[in-house]
């Protein structure tokens, strides 16, 4: 149990950046990064170590985040759902000039279907290997 | 080697190497999204929570050791302290162990008669593989079947009778000496045997003659000898074929 402390001091920003990008909501992009560590924890036995850990609990976080959402394989939200909710990003309009290419850069991440999102998330910013990929989403 | 085979495709393919220029800049300005902290919440709520899973762990692990506890203070406390009580329990045990033991023993052999039954179901099942098998338009398949049907203890006439047809009549050269080999670990028997013998003047490829010649040689059976004969009278025998029967002959003859 000690030991679920330091892989969570160890991943818990990365795996939270990750949901976040890929759901645009806090709260939610929290609650996931909380079931994530405690399937870790009571399914730690389950993990046989024939992938990286990273893979592995990438794979729990998209099963909690399939109980979530349930459209996940399609698309976290329909376009025009997501022109319906509110984002927790700032919009361009609300924030300084120096940050307009940030505002626009999250925007058009967000535009980006779901599966494809991910793929590139997982890749630009998680830094996994493509291998990882694969096998995450497998 | 994944990178390398792009780069190759790149110097080659002009609109690749285009959407690539335009995409190389946006791939690095994604570099400016910012990681975004999580709130002071999450790490609380995440240790409460382990807290609590710590906690309701240890107090499992007490009443384990609690009732293991009581149940060593019940059995100090049955145990009588007269050595001639003790001595009675260790017989009374000992004859439980014996009646429970030949109860088992005896449903034992009831189960005999199940794993028998098994057994011939599990015979039957691999001669319908290897029937199958060898009816297949596939070669690589009859050669399994002529395989699957070496599993078989005893096979019965029907799977007999489709080994020697493939052995006498499959264009496969190959099929046919799996078949042969399927044949020849039931050369005990002396209708098997007679068989191979007269499947000798049926072959017309060397590479089975030889095999064969092999074969019925080793069965040490004279019935070969007069087979022989009639295959050295065949001038368009093969050289190293012709050879090989009249080594075997020598050894044949008395």
């Amino acid at each position: 149990m000690a030991k679920l402390g330091v892989l969570f001091e160890r991943h818990h920003v990365k795996l939270y950046n990750f949901l976040l990008r890929l759901t645009n909501r806090r709260e939610l992009s929290e609650d996931i990064v909380q079931d994530v560590f405690l399937r870790i924890l009571r399914y730690g036995h389950s993990f046989r170590g024939d992938a990286p850990f990273i893979v592995w609990m990438y794979r729990l976080a998209r099963n909690a985040a399939t109980d979530q959402f349930r459209k996940w394989n399609r698309e976290v939200l329909t376009d025009e759902e997501a022109a319906d909710q509110p984002s927790d990003n700032p919009l361009p309009s609300d924030i300084a000039e120096g940050e307009e290419n940030v505002a626009l850069l999250q925007a058009a991440l967000a535009r980006l279907k779901a599966d494809k999102r991910e793929v590139l998330i997982l890749s630009r910013f998680q830094g996994l290997k493509l291998e990882e990929i694969g096998d995450i989403r497998d | 080697m994944e990178t390398s085979a792009i780069d190759r495709h790149l110097r080659t393919c002009r609109s690749c190497r285009a959407e690539y220029e335009v995409l190389t800049p946006l791939w690095q300005e994604l570099g400016l999204l910012p990681e975004r902290k999580p709130s002071d919440q999450l790490r609380e709520k995440f240790y409460a929570e382990l807290s609590r899973h710590k906690a309701q762990r240890e107090c499992t692990v007490t009443s384990r050791y609690d009732l293991l506890e009581r149940l060593n203070a019940l059995v100090d406390r049955l145990w009588p302290k007269q050595p001639a009580f003790q001595l009675a329990i260790a017989v009374l045990c000992l004859l439980v162990g014996y009646v429970v033991g030949f109860r088992i023993d005896n449903s034992g052999r009831g189960g005999n008669g199940e794993v028998a039954e098994l057994r011939v179901e599990v015979q039957n099942m691999q001669r319908l593989v290897a029937m199958s098998l060898l009816k297949t338009e596939s070669a690589s398949e009859r050669i399994k079947g002529a395989t699957w049907s070496e599993r078989i203890s005893r096979p019965d006439d029907q799977v007999m009778t489709a080994l020697f047809e493939t052995l006498d009549y499959d264009p496969n050269v190959n099929v046919r000496l799996a078949a042969l080999e399927a044949l020849t670990r039931f050369s005990d028997l002396a209708s098997v045997r007679q068989q191979l013998i007269r499947s000798l003047v049926k072959q017309s490829s060397p590479l089975i003659q030889l095999a064969l010649v092999e074969v019925i040689a080793q069965m040490l059976d004279t019935r070969a000898i007069e087979v022989f004969h009639q295959l050295l009278k065949d001038p368009d025998l093969n050289k190293t074929v012709r050879e090989q029967i009249e080594i075997r002959l020598k050894q044949l003859k008395p």
